[in-house]
Order: C-alpha cells, then structure tokens, then sequence
C-alpha cells in the first residue's frame, strides 16, 4: 500500500477506535483524535520528503479494487474502487488539511463535553478532506466528499452554539446541492470519454488508447480527454457539463450568489469546527475547478474565461463590501475568506501560470489565515463571551499577545509583503493582468477594501480604553500557543519563502496549461 | 396439451418455492383450528422453517437452466432474484411479528395469511400470465387487507384495513381493466406470446395499446403508493400493526415490482421507446412529492411511509430507460432495480423495527422518542442511524450503491435529468432523515433515564438488517457478482 492511503486510514482507524473501545475517558478519546490527525500529517510529510519534484504524475499511488458495476456501457463493466495518490495539485492542500485538522485538535477547549462523539466526527471529516484531496478516482472523490459533509453536519449541529440547528442543515442543503452538481458533471464527463456523447462513435480500434471503455481514473480520463476532447463531445454537451460543474463549484465555495451558507455556518459553529471548515473544508470546490475543470475541460475554461473572471472579481468585491458591513468577527473572517476565493477564480480563469500559481497560493494561504483568525477570535470570545466587534474594544492591554498575533493574522489576510497572502494575491493578479487587464484593475480595489476592514476591526478590537469588564482577563495560555505559533510561522514561511510549497505545484501547473494550450 | 404432458413439467424447479410455503400454509391453518392456545405458539416456528426451506428451493432455482412449466409458471433468474427477496423479507417480517404477538394481542390468524401473502407474491414474480399474475396480485393483495385490520379492537387498525381495501381494490380493478385491453387486442394472456408477436398487434391498435399500459401502470402504482395513488398509505401504516406495515413496505412492493416490470416488459417491449417514459414522469413526481410531503412528518410511522413513497419513486427510475430500447442494457436496469430493491428491504425492516420497540418504550410514536436514544440503547441508536443513513443514501450503506448504480444508469442512457432528480430530491430528504439522527444523539434533558432494551427476537432481526445495510455498502459484489452472472429472463 502507498504512503498515500495510509494518510487517509490514519484518521479512519482513529475515529473507528474512538467509537467502538467502550469505557474510554475524555482524555482517552482527546489523545487518540489527536494521535490519528498526528499520524496523517507526519505521513503527509514524508510523502513530502519522498516527493518526486521532476514529474507531474500521481505518486505514492495506491490501488484498491472494491466491486463492479455490471454492464454499464457497450457490454463493458465499469470497475469501481478506491484510488489514492498525490501529485503537486493536492499535496500541499494534504499538508493544508493535516496541519489544521491536528491543530484544531490541540485548539478544542478541555472543558468540551461529549469529547467520543466530538473526536469522532472530527477525524472522520479529516479522513473525509483529505479523501478529497488525494482521490485519483471519481468515485474516490464523491465518496470523500460526502464523508466530509456528514461528518462536518454533526460537528456543527451537535457542537455549535444555540441556533446551530438551522445553520447545520443550511450548510447540508447548500453542500449537499453541491455534491449532487459533481456527481452530474462527474459521472456525465466520464460517459463522455468513454464516447457517450459523442459526434460520431469512437473508434473501436481507438485512435486513443482507453477510448470507448468507461473509467473513473482521474489521470487515464484525463489523458483521454487531452488527446481530443472535440471526439468525444459535442461543443453542447461540454459546456453542458462545464457549467454543472461550475455551478457546483460555486455553491460548494460559498460563492456569490450561493454563499449565504458560509457566514451563517461560521457564526454557529464553535471555534475547532470553524477553522477546520474555514481552513480546509472551504477549499474541496477550488480543488475540484482546478482539478476537473482546468484538468479535465481546459478548452471550456479558456471559453468560459470573461464569465470566470468577472466571478471572481464580483466575489472579491461583494466578499470585502460585505466583510466591512459585519458587526460579529465570524462573519467578517467569513466574508473575508469568500473575496480572498474569489481571487482563485480570477487565477484560474487567467489560465497561466502566474495565475495558477497564484490561486494554488491563495487556497493554502487563505485557509492557514482563515484557520488563525477563527482561532484568535475564538479564543478572545472565550474570554469576553462576545464575537461582536462593537463591545470589544482595548484588548491589547489585558492580552498583548492573542492582540498582537491577532494583528499579524490579519496584516497577512490583506496581504502585507513577507506573509503568504502577499505571495499569492501579487501572483493571482499577476495572471489576471496577463489575460483580463481590465476586469483585474477592478478587482484590485478589493486589496484596498481588505485594508479597509481588518484594519477597522482590528482598532475596534484591540486599540481604544479597555473596558472595564475585561481588565482582568487573561492572555494567551500554554495550550493557545501552539496552534497560534505553528500557524503564525506557516504564514510566515510561506511568506518569505515562497518556493517551499510552489516547488511542488510549479511543475504540475506546467503540465495543466501544456494540456490547456 | 395432451395429459401425458402435464407428467413431465418441471414443476419442482419453478414452483417449488411456491408449493413449499402453501404447503406450510395449510398445515399452519389446520393446526391453528385443532391446538389449544397455549399450543399454538410452536405453529410461528413451523411457519419459520416453511419459509426457510422454500428459501433453500431458490436459492437452489439460481443455477437451474431456464425452464416453464404449463406455459405458465417459469423457473428463471429474474424469477429467482425477487424470490429470494420475497422470502427474505417473510422471514424478517414473521420474527417481527413473533415479538409483537407476544405482547400485543392480534387474532391469531396473522402467521398463516401471511404465508398465504407469500405464495401470492411468489407467484407474481414467477408467472408469465396475466391471469396468472393477476391471481398472484389478489391473493397477496386480500391477505393483506385482512391484516393490516388484525388489531380488530383497536379503531384505527380497523379504519387503515377499511381504507388499504378500497384503495387496493380500485388498484386491482384498474389493472384487470388494464390486461383486459390486451387480450382484447391480442387474443392471448400469455406472456410469452405477446413478447414474440407484439409489433404486430400493437401497430393496429396504438390507442388502445397506450391506454392499457397506462391503466396497468396506474394500478400497480396504488400497490407501490406511487404519487398521485399514495393516499392511502400513511393511514395504512400508521394503523397497521407494526410487523404489517414492514411487510407492506417491502415484500408487497418487492413483489409488485416484479410482477410490473415482468407484464411490462413482455407485453409491451414492441412499444418500448413510445410507452415507458410515463413511467419517468411518474418517478419524477413521486420523487419529489415523496420528499417533500414527508419534511414535516412528526410521525415516525408515518415518515417510513412516506420515505417508502419517495424510495419506490427511486426504483422507478429504472423503469423509464427502458424506453431507450436498447435490448443489450436492459438486464443492467434489472441489476441495479433489484440491487435497491434488497438495500431497501433491509434498511426499511430495520428501520420499522427499531421504531417500533422505541415507540413502545416510550409509548409514543412521536418522532420526539428518538431523543437521547443514545444513551438510552447505543445499540438501537447506531442500527437507527445506519438504517436511516442508508435510506438517505449514505456512502458505505447499501442505499448509497443503490443510488449510485441507479444514477449511472440514468447518465449513461441519455436521462440523466431523472438521476439529477433523484439526488435531488436525495437531498431534501437529509432534512427528515437526518433530523432523526440529531434527535438520536441528542441529550434527554431530564435525568432519569430508562434503558431500553429489545428483546432477543429483535435484536436477532435488527441484527440481521444492520447486516444487510452495511454489507451491500461495503461489499456490493456479494450480491453485484450473482446479478451480473444471472441471464435473467427465461
């Protein structure tokens, strides 16, 4: 078995464990939620170290047969199994996931109740997210996905704040819809390399290897589809698919006019559950763009391009307008995070390699921030059991640190050189510049309006006279630091040394745009 | 025939099953007559072993050469397939009702009219008749309205029977009607002879012939509760006593769809492209009425049978692509029809039953029964959870492969609308589904909390469809394997 799918079993064994030992004590069940996500990111960085940087192909690939569908096409049976392997594309995001998913593991408070079913529902969405993300088959994907999406409904509902009822089944509807538009394109794209929607039939002898027997592999699919997407598909039936998956993609990110899930989410969820769904979970639809979209269907991206671009830069705007105008921290850093995923799409749709870089960049970037500021907040709101900007105020006296990480979290959101958010809004807009000039300078303003509503939040937060009710309080403790620091120097990291992740997806990227032109 | 002939039928292999469980029928009635009452509890374990052993027969029929018997009854995997299951489903369904005749008193009659429903329902999925099938579809249909009534002093079980009996009536009446037209246009019952000689007859009269279709898709759909006949079935369930309203949900509609994919199939394959997209609209409807009109259901009774509405609407699906009329990928919709329709069974047994033991416990059948359910039987709370999961169509469950197949199906046909449609209205159901399971977990907030516990029987059984759900999730092949091996029909 490869390294790969010991990194998502990781979790799986843990949450299994959780379950089923009976007489376990809270402490028992902290340490072994903790052990699984611990065990998925010291996998994931060996995978790293083992990581071939001269191809662009799947490594550490493994295989697993698990049944067969009968019959499904032209008399031939459609093999289904599990897939597991990484390339550029996912092992930074696998990284992403197992770093969050361990320090949101360290983050939750010793005073959580129901700690076995929390841990539970915790690793099984770890396992389900970093499913996602090293799928090497379509059903892989779907099956991941759907694990995560449970699995992230339970720790919203069960572990939310009062309210969270509405908001879980809200995230569910919304995530759900989402699922079932991947499901369609999905399926719908692989029929279509096996000729089902095809002009003419394809050829039997096949003109391309693989052609005419229906699979699910994601690099035999998309080798198939490279060679000559127009053979298999009408020009309708690829926008057709193009679009479902576009419109899957827009609602599983929380996008304009779908995104009304996300703030309501965040603002119901307790801290642990927000800076796993902010930090990881809010990326499986980028993915999926970049991987099916401009993997798969480059020709309908080029297409599709202006429609893309304009998405974005309306995301980046509404997000940062929208950011402004919110009184409760969660929302912001909600809205915060939909205009910085806007600047994916504004990457994406440039279809370069500045631009590809870049949104590659925003997506870890965004959800090591994202992950920080819920956690900063969170841990501010435990003290002053308010999220609302307007009753806080001079937090800087009593806690100086949790204030001062808070501020460096949010330098580096609006992108202030030497974080990981300069490095991948210069890059995304970059791109942008090379492809949509016009439509980019628009979106520029939104860097300023970032500015605008950190800074904003951040002197209501922590600058002015303290209030009297929070003299007292404490700073930062042992515990707190440690997802502080770890993510604080991610940022950094990243920051000042960009090529430490863009080594991985730089010759990945190359291979997706040699598809794409 | 000459009546040397009628000697040297393969009885044994195609009605085998059949003769087995009327045998135990009769017996089981005789006995019930003679014994005294503290006598007659051994009579569920006879009638137990009577379904076992017409359960080996056809587990036995899956490797027999297709064959008929009399022109009428044939011996073939199709036949096979929804055999099994109907006697899968016995077998659930009679220890069901071994715990609950033990503590609620109902005539006693209930074992052999059961046995009584079987026969019936085997002969639906077996003959290749009209008459035949319609004889089938009485015998299970008036057994049935006698026990869903079987709780005589209770008003509400009387009121369901009075309702189920004229709502299956006008079914039946309405597919009777139905075969009429046929044989009116082409002279004979038999299937097999309308399956060869269709076009002929049907490019006569093509009115009549979509008139008929119509008429006998329509009075199956009161027995499958397809919208717009369903009215009848929340009353049904609800008054219905419990084990009974399991065995509507799964056996009498196991064995409704195969006697309607079989009549249709046969007598209608020449019109194929021109007839079965009605059957389409109708699991679109029933789909999303099903869904919809089960979201504010607080009945757990109830709720079961709304989602067994929106689930037949599921296994329509297949049903419409036949029109796409590719000869070659029709036994690919009889897979993955029958695939769901196993994956059904289990969750759906399972799920009444544990309903029914909480309800009890709790002596309410408001859904608020469910809350903390965990603490109070983890065992109970997880088999819930994996039964309602699965009905959702959870991956790892059984309904998840079931949907899954279903929706290929649909791409791969060129209707994928209806696939779409069905994760669709998959989606709107997670809200009642998962609703259960938020109340499962959910803390009792009082602090006295009873344990609830089930008897052997139903853990047994409970047992058996956690099993069920669970394995077919994970290990489709046992059953994909066989299905794609079979050669379906005679």
């Amino acid at each position: 078995m490869g390294l790969v799918f010991w990194i998502v079993l990781a979790p799986l064994i843990a949450a299994v464990l959780i379950l089923v030992v009976p007489g376990l004590r809270a402490g028992a069940h902290r340490a072994l939620g903790l052990l699984g996500s611990a065990a998925a990111l010291v996998l994931a960085l060996a995978a790293w170290g083992r990581f071939q940087y001269a191809t662009s192909a799947y490594q550490e690939v493994s295989r697993l047969h698990w049944f067969t569908l009968p019959a499904l096409w032209q008399q031939s049976d459609l093999s289904i199994g599990l897939s597991f392997g990484v390339d550029g594309l996912s092992l930074p995001l696998v990284l992403l996931a197992a770093f969050i998913s361990l320090l949101a593991g360290v983050a939750a408070p010793r005073t959580l109740q129901r700690t076995r079913l929390y841990y539970f529902w915790m690793e099984l969405a770890t396992a389900g997210i970093l499913g996602v993300f090293t799928a090497m088959d379509l059903f892989t994907f779907l099956l991941a996905l759907e694990l995560s999406l449970f699995a992230a409904f339970f720790l919203i509902h069960l572990f939310g704040e009062a309210g969270s009822r509405k908001a879980a089944f809200k995230f569910l509807l919304y995530r759900g819809l989402a699922s079932v538009l991947f499901l369609a394109a999905l399926v719908g794209l692989a029929y279509g390399a096996a000729g089902g929607f095809g002009t003419t039939q394809p050829d039997t002898q096949g003109i391309i290897n693989g052609a005419g027997a229906l699979t699910f592999d994601i690099p035999t699919l998309t080798d198939t589809l490279h060679k000559a997407s127009e053979a298999f598909f009408t020009p309708h039936a690829r926008s057709v698919l193009f679009l479902i998956l576009l419109l899957g993609v827009l609602v599983e990110e929380a996008f304009v006019p779908f995104h009304t899930w996300l703030p309501t989410t965040h603002e119901f969820s307790d801290t642990t559950t927000n800076m796993l769904i902010g930090g990881v979970l809010t990326k499986t639809g980028a993915y999926a763009l970049l991987r099916f979209g401009v993997g798969l269907l480059p020709g309908e991206v080029r297409h599709w391009g202006v429609l893309i671009a304009v998405l974005g830069v309306i995301n980046i705007l509404y997000g940062a307008f929208a950011a402004w105008a919110q009184k409760d921290w969660r929302r912001l850093i909600a809205f915060g995070s939909i205009s910085h995923m806007g600047l994916v799409l504004l990457g994406v749709a440039a279809l370069n390699a500045a631009g590809l870089q870049g949104a590659m960049f925003m997506m870890v970037s965004s959800g090591l921030l994202t992950a920080l500021l819920f956690f900063l907040t969170g841990a501010i709101k435990e003290r002053t059991q308010t999220a609302l900007i307007p009753s806080l105020g001079g937090l800087s006296r009593p806690m100086p640190m949790l204030s001062g990480f808070l501020l460096v979290a949010a330098l580096g959101s609006l992108g202030l050189p030497l974080t990981s958010g300069f490095v991948s809004e210069i890059q995304a807009f970059i791109g942008g510049f090379g492809t949509y000039p016009a439509i980019s300078f628009v979106g520029v303003i939104g860097i300023i309006l970032s500015a605008v509503y950190l800074l904003y939040a951040m002197e209501k937060t922590t600058f002015g006279p303290a209030r009297q009710s929070y003299t007292g309080l404490a700073d930062a403790t042992p515990r707190e630091y440690v997802p502080t620091v770890v993510l604080t120097a991610l940022v950094l990291l990243i920051g000042v040394y960009p090529s430490v992740i863009g080594d991985l997806f730089g010759l990945s990227v190359q291979a997706l745009l040699r598809i794409g032109g | 025939m000459p009546a040397t002939d009628l000697l040297h039928q393969p009885y044994g292999s195609t009605m085998g099953p059949m003769i087995i469980v009327t045998a135990a029928a009769f017996i089981v009635m005789i006995l019930e007559f003679l014994l005294r009452k503290g006598d007659r509890r051994w009579l569920s374990g006879l009638s137990l072993a009577g379904i076992a052993a017409a359960l080996v027969a056809a587990l036995w029929n899956f490797h027999h050469e297709p064959a008929i018997a009399l022109n009428t009854v044939v011996v073939d995997a199709f036949g096979s397939v929804f055999s099994v299951l109907i006697l899968i489903s016995a077998l659930l369904v009679l220890l069901f009702t071994l715990d609950y005749t033990g503590r609620t008193k109902v005539a006693s009659e209930h074992t052999y009219l059961i046995l009584f429903a079987v026969v019936g329902a085997l002969a639906m999925a077996t003959a290749v008749d009209l008459v035949t099938l319609y004889v089938g579809l009485e015998l299970l249909s008036v057994a049935s309205y006698v026990l869903v009534a079987l709780r005589r002093h209770s008003a509400r079980s009387v009121e369901a029977g009075a309702k189920y009996l004229l709502m299956g009536a006008v079914g039946s009446a309405v597919v009777l009607y139905g075969m009429s037209f046929v044989y009116g246009i082409s002279g004979t019952t038999n299937l097999i002879e309308l399956g060869s000689n269709g076009f002929a007859m049907y490019n006569n009269y093509p009115a009549i012939t979509v008139l008929a279709f119509l008429l006998m898709l329509a009075g199956m759909g009161f027995k499958l509760s397809l919208v717009p006949f369903h009215m009848w079935t929340p009353d049904a369930y609800d008054g219905a006593p419990a084990p009974i309203s399991a065995f509507l949900a799964t056996l009498s509609k196991t064995a409704a769809f195969g006697m309607l994919l079989r009549m249709l199939l046969f007598a209608f394959n020449a019109a194929a492209t021109q007839l079965f997209w009605w059957a389409g609209v109708l699991a679109a409807v029933t789909m999303v009425v099903g869904n919809l009109i089960a979201l504010p259901q607080r009945n757990m009774k109830r709720l079961l049978a709304f989602s067994s509405v929106a689930q037949a609407g599921y296994v329509l699906v297949p049903f419409a692509l036949i029109q796409t009329n590719h000869f070659n990928d029709w036994p690919g919709l009889f897979d993955s029809i029958s695939f769901y329709l196993y994956a059904y069974t289990f969750m759906t047994i399972g799920a009444f039953a544990v309903v029914y033991v909480v309800s009890r416990a709790r002596n309410t059948i408001d859904s608020d029964a469910l809350i903390g359910l965990y603490q109070r039987s983890p065992w109970l709370a997880a088999a819930l959870t994996v039964f309602v999961l699965g009905l959702a169509g959870m991956p790892l469950t059984a309904g998840f492969i079931g949907k899954f197949y279903i929706f290929t199906d649909t791409v791969h046909l060129h209707q994928a609308w209806l696939g779409v449609l069905l994760f669709l209205t998959s989606v709107a159901s997670f809200y009642y589904y998962l609703g259960w399971v938020r109340k499962i977990f959910q803390r009792e907030p009082v602090g006295d909390i009873e344990p609830i516990r089930a008897s052997g029987t139903m853990n047994v059984l409970v047992g058996l469809c956690v099993l069920g759900t669970i394995a077919l999730g994970v290990v489709p092949a046992v059953l994909l394997h066989p299905l794609l091996n079979s050669g379906w029909l005679y």
